[in-house]
């Protein structure tokens, strides 16, 4: 998909546009994200205590 | 972390995730880099989420960072071999002339602006928040970075 103009009206017409392929995030995804996500406020907190 | 608040970042992940990730692929120009790029932004959205008051645009900031850190890696290392293949021009890749390519040697925060405004689709005042700059500055940083890629372009053809 090519995303003419995206960034809203000003869009330079000198400027080529990005060619995006927007497909859905595979199964695990969101875990793998959330997982890390909650390692890194567990180590701040440790921190924090420490 | 609440369970409200991974709630609200889900949503946001559902609607999001997949144009961040191609957005960053795009501009990384390896599949692997963009999704990369668009876990981390998401991860630091999920530690920091009471603080940001625009998610989307955090998400976008986040990205255009980390992809410009790593622009700043390829120099270095194309600077490097530029030296060290010396007579051998082949061995260092030449520009291909793509949107990455052309903003790519833009001066950092001139690509920041650019990432932002005309390819992420945030608005001047958020990328101005995002950049901690005025919007005049973002503002004349689009103006130069737009004379200097007009100028590529026309290089190039």
């Amino acid at each position: 998909m090519t995303l003419e103009g995206w960034g809203g009206d000003d869009f330079p017409r000198e400027l080529p546009a990005l060619d995006l392929t927007v497909t859905p995030p595979g199964p695990d995804v969101w875990g793998a994200v959330l997982r890390r996500a909650r390692r890194r406020r567990r180590r701040v907190v440790a921190a924090v205590a420490a | 972390m609440s369970r409200s608040r991974e709630d609200e970042v889900r949503r946001l992940f559902e609607v999001e995730y997949g144009r961040l990730r191609a957005w960053s692929t795009a501009l990384a120009g390896d599949s692997s880099v963009g999704e990369d790029v668009a876990q981390e932004a998401f991860t630091r959205l999920l530690t920091r989420w009471s603080s940001v008051a625009e998610p989307r645009a955090f998400l976008y900031a986040v990205a255009a960072n980390l992809l410009n850190d790593r622009w700043r890696q390829q120099q270095r290392k194309r600077t490097l071999l530029r030296f060290l293949a010396f007579g051998a021009a082949e061995a260092v890749p030449g520009p291909d002339g793509s949107v990455r390519d052309l903003i790519s040697q833009l001066p950092d925060r001139q690509r920041i602006a650019v990432l932002l405004h005309y390819y992420g689709g945030l608005s001047l005042r958020e990328v101005a928040h995002h950049m901690h700059k005025p919007e005049g500055s973002v503002r004349r940083w689009l103006v130069e970075a737009r004379a200097s890629l007009r100028s590529d372009l026309e290089d190039a053809r």
